[in-house]
């Protein structure tokens, strides 16, 4: 059990997210990071996908209120426990009445809270995500307030190592162009529709993320993106990933609390395996666009699952050798 | 049980002056006994000065005196470093593992670069006593 000290804004309970609740009008929600989350419960020991809290705003500040292992994955915070700094995607043990306190990010804009065990709270839809526009999942359906308690499944003192981190994905599988954070991207069914100029030049600009960029959606500033001819299109399914491009050209990324359909031309789809590198992207960071084929965008997923069982192959052997 | 483990174990048995220790867990059993002679168990080489101690790897890998993530090493030569405070990491694949000063004294030297592999054991750093 922990409670919440910092007077907080934004953040939630998440763990990967809900799905086959589309057809419903449900969006899938769900952490903005899944690799973060994944690694910072394989420190646990926790199944990859236990619910954790998502934090986008810092300082966060949470007391142990009984003893719990923790950990602390996603952007590079300032971290300590009492005062003694903690390594950047690190677990630790935490003892009854421990301050946890992370600081302002040097790198990534996202921190993930594993608890041991996971994040107590109701399953919902089959997830324990925190689904912001229904008010529901995670804790009573809102965003963390100041003096809320949060249980963990598995709280005490862990019995597995609980002193050690991983190297964090932007170094494992880090993907730049020119310099700057880059994610894949396939085409998606609008984009003949869109002039040739205006096409080249989204993959050869870089992207401003705008303020405007929540877990909703990323509205990036550029080289306008304009159409050959206006578009009109009847709303229709999307999912996370999706980048859609109204009038007067400047592009929103649906992210992971976007709405399951809208009406804007698709002009592509950041791919399922790069989400996390945007979700990361602080706001008013610079990003840019890597064209990539439907195998590629399959090959980047078995990469990602390829380094987790990696990174859990090596957490199982340090358990073995810590007996 | 870790190497570094047992290394602590005996540093705590000299300190408290004990003659040795028997632990039984399930599936392993520890005996430490001490020798009657002054250097006592594993614990202190008799290279070091007094004035001096040495702080070495606990394992095999890649001595990291700075996280990926971070610019900034651990620690700088002449800050006072504590006993258990994080001085650098062992990095075993994608894994990484804290190596803490067993001693406390005033960084005198770092005997390594960033990123060296090192073996079990190996000195690392060079601490000075205050």
């Amino acid at each position: 059990m922990i409670e919440v000290l910092s007077t907080t804004a934004l953040a939630t309970v998440q763990d990967f997210g809900r799905f086959g609740s589309l057809g419903y009008g449900v969006g899938t929600s769900g952490a903005m990071d899944h690799l973060a989350l994944a690694l910072g419960n394989l420190m646990l020991g926790n199944p990859e996908g236990a619910a954790a809290i998502e934090i986008p705003m810092f300082t966060f500040e949470v007391r142990f209120v009984q003893d719990c292992a923790f950990a602390v994955s996603g952007a590079a915070c300032d971290a300590s426990l009492d005062g003694q700094p903690l390594p950047p995607y690190w677990v630790a043990q935490a003892r009854e009445g421990q301050v946890l306190s992370l600081g302002y990010p040097t790198s990534g804009s996202r921190a993930y809270l594993c608890l041991a065990g996971g994040v107590d709270v109701p399953s919902v839809l089959g997830s324990r995500s925190t689904q912001l526009r229904g008010e529901f999942g995670g804790l009573h359906g809102r965003a963390l307030q100041q003096g809320d308690r949060i249980a963990a499944l598995r709280p005490g003192v862990s019995k597995l190592p609980s002193d050690f981190g991983v190297v964090s994905p932007s170094h494992a599988l880090p993907l730049l162009c020119d310099g700057v954070p880059a994610m894949r991207v396939l085409p998606a069914a609008e984009y003949d529709c869109f002039l040739d100029e205006s096409r080249a030049a989204f993959w050869a600009g870089e992207w401003k993320i705008t303020t405007q960029s929540n877990r909703y959606g990323y509205r990036l500033e550029g080289a306008p993106i304009l159409p050959k001819a206006p578009m009109e299109i009847r709303s229709h399914g999307i999912v996370p990933g999706v980048i859609q491009v109204p009038h007067g050209g400047q592009p929103i990324i649906q992210m992971r609390d976007a709405q399951p359909s809208g009406g804007y031309p698709k002009f592509g789809t950041v791919i399922e395996a790069d989400l996390w590198r945007l979700g990361q992207a602080p706001i008013g960071s610079k990003v840019r666009f890597v064209e990539c084929s439907y195998a590629e965008a399959v090959a980047a997923l078995e990469d990602n699952q390829r380094y987790l069982v990696q990174v859990r192959r090596l957490v199982d052997l340090h358990r073995l050798a810590s007996h | 049980m870790t190497n570094q483990e047992i290394r602590q174990l005996a540093v705590w048995l000299k300190e408290a002056d004990l003659a040795g220790a028997h632990i039984c867990r399930p599936g392993m059993q520890l005996l430490l006994k001490r020798s009657s002679d002054a250097g006592g168990v594993a614990a202190a080489p008799p290279v070091e000065a007094a004035h001096e101690q040495l702080l070495k790897t606990p394992g095999l890998g890649h001595l990291r005196l700075s996280h990926p993530d971070h610019r900034e090493v651990l620690v700088t030569v002449g800050s006072l470093v504590e006993r258990g405070q994080l001085v650098a990491f062992l990095q075993v694949g994608e894994l990484l593992l804290p190596v803490r000063s067993q001693h406390a004294g005033r960084l005198a030297a770092v005997l390594t670069e960033c990123g060296a592999t090192v073996g079990y054991g190996e000195a690392f750093m060079r601490l000075a006593a205050e």
